[in-house]
């Protein structure tokens, strides 16, 4: 009987241990899954800066770009679930701090490291976060369409009013590396 | 092309009238002394236009410092006689022997052996930090320097990371250099940031070597090329 209840017992260690573990895992994957996410935006918004800085753009690039933002865009409310928090820091030491000024994204640029800055304010103002996500969603759905009609001018201006919604966003929602 | 000479005056001369005897010298020309608060003037200018997230007016100001900093290195191989390398990058054992002698009176005008590195190395971090800044790219992939369309994303966002790790390495060697002249001024009783304003400094006993100026026209052809590469640099490639 009693070697039965301690059976039992760690069964139970066992299943919380591996529900706790599973948590982190899912939780740094979706991080892990956001972060690919927005450094691909990132790159693709570059794509077009840099096809629009040359003089002479080449507006099939553009599109392209265009479409992976807007597919991204579609992802963004799956990327934010509950607990997917970044985890607690610990206090940052000095070599935390000499380190740090080695990367714009405090160790968050090398490929293989993900360091999430997402705000409390994503899951607390949960109704803020979604107008946001939905202002990029519509501002991206306009410059696929106009990236598809392919006029330079009105694509210069869509992608200034496309980025404003990523500086604004990020202002309320990322927390400000220094 | 035309130079200035100072010739050293006849020695007994000097001593047979002793109201003479501190003369004033031209020992910093003037590109030398308007790159160094032109460079004050535009680390300044760069630094609180980032912090404002004025980023046009950052480029224009990261353009102009390089300008500067060119322009300066040029100086040091064709500019006046205390603007040269040659006369104030010295070897260890120079360095060594001023910081141990440090209580000697030095009759040389011009950087000291230990100041004379110092002079290198922040002409080196500005070089590259302005560099640096010119393959930037912002965390959206939005606001880059001029160069940046050469480099990808995630390599543009890295040297980001260094364009900000220079700038702190950059606070600390100024404050180094802050530091010196504050040290000469109330140990050594020197003051060093009126000749770096007037270009003049008095000196009892004449300086150990002939000080040429150069001409400022040739200041002038030097400062208009490096106008022209930074340009091209910038808008061309």
């Amino acid at each position: 009987m009693k070697r039965r209840w301690s059976g039992a017992g760690a069964l139970l260690c066992l299943f919380v241990f591996a529900a706790v573990a599973s948590a982190q895992v899912t939780s740094s994957a979706i991080i892990q899954t956001r972060i690919t996410g927005f450094r691909d935006i990132g790159a693709s918004f570059k794509n077009i800066r840099d096809e629009l800085n040359s003089g002479r753009p080449n507006v099939a690039h553009i599109r392209t770009a265009a479409v992976t933002i807007d597919g991204y865009a579609a992802h963004i409310p799956e990327w934010f679930p509950r607990g997917s928090q970044p985890p607690p820091r610990r206090a940052p030491s000095f070599f935390d701090m000499v380190m740090s000024w080695f990367s714009p994204d405090s160790r968050n640029t090398s490929v293989n490291l993900y360091e999430s800055h997402a705000k409390p304010e994503i899951w607390s103002d949960a109704a803020g976060f979604r107008r946001a996500t939905q202002n990029f969603q519509r501002e991206s759905a306009r410059m696929r369409q106009v990236a598809q009609a392919g006029d330079v001018t009105a694509i210069q201006a869509q992608y200034r009013r496309l980025a404003a919604t990523c500086t604004s966003c990020h202002s309320a929602y990322r927390e400000e590396i220094n | 092309v035309h130079q200035l000479s100072q010739r050293l005056p006849g020695g007994d001369k000097l001593s047979d009238s002793p109201s003479d005897a501190r003369q004033s010298w031209v020992i910093w020309d003037l590109p030398v002394r308007l790159f160094h608060w032109l460079v004050v003037l535009l680390f300044i200018a760069s630094w609180v236009t980032h912090e404002l997230d004025l980023m046009s007016w950052h480029k224009l100001s990261g353009y102009s410092l390089l300008v500067c900093v060119l322009f300066r290195m040029v100086w040091g191989l064709i500019g006046s006689t205390t603007a040269r390398f040659s006369s104030f990058v010295r070897g260890p054992k120079a360095v060594a022997a001023y910081l141990t002698s440090a209580r000697a009176k030095h009759a040389r005008v011009g950087h000291n052996p230990l100041g004379g590195w110092s002079v290198v190395v922040m002409l080196a971090l500005l070089l590259l930090q302005c560099v640096l800044g010119l393959l930037t790219v912002d965390e959206f992939g939005v606001e880059a320097g001029p160069l940046a369309s050469h480099v990808t994303f995630e390599v543009g966002r890295q040297i980001a990371g260094w364009h900000k790790a220079v700038f702190n390495v950059l606070l600390v060697v100024i404050a180094m250099h802050i530091a010196a002249v504050i040290f000469y001024l109330l140990v050594r009783r020197q003051n060093l940031v009126g000749p770096m304003i007037s270009g003049r400094r008095r000196l009892s006993v004449p300086p150990d070597h002939e000080l040429i100026v150069q001409s400022q026209a040739r200041a002038a052809l030097v400062f208009g090329v490096v106008v022209l590469f930074v340009y091209f640099l910038v808008v061309a490639l």
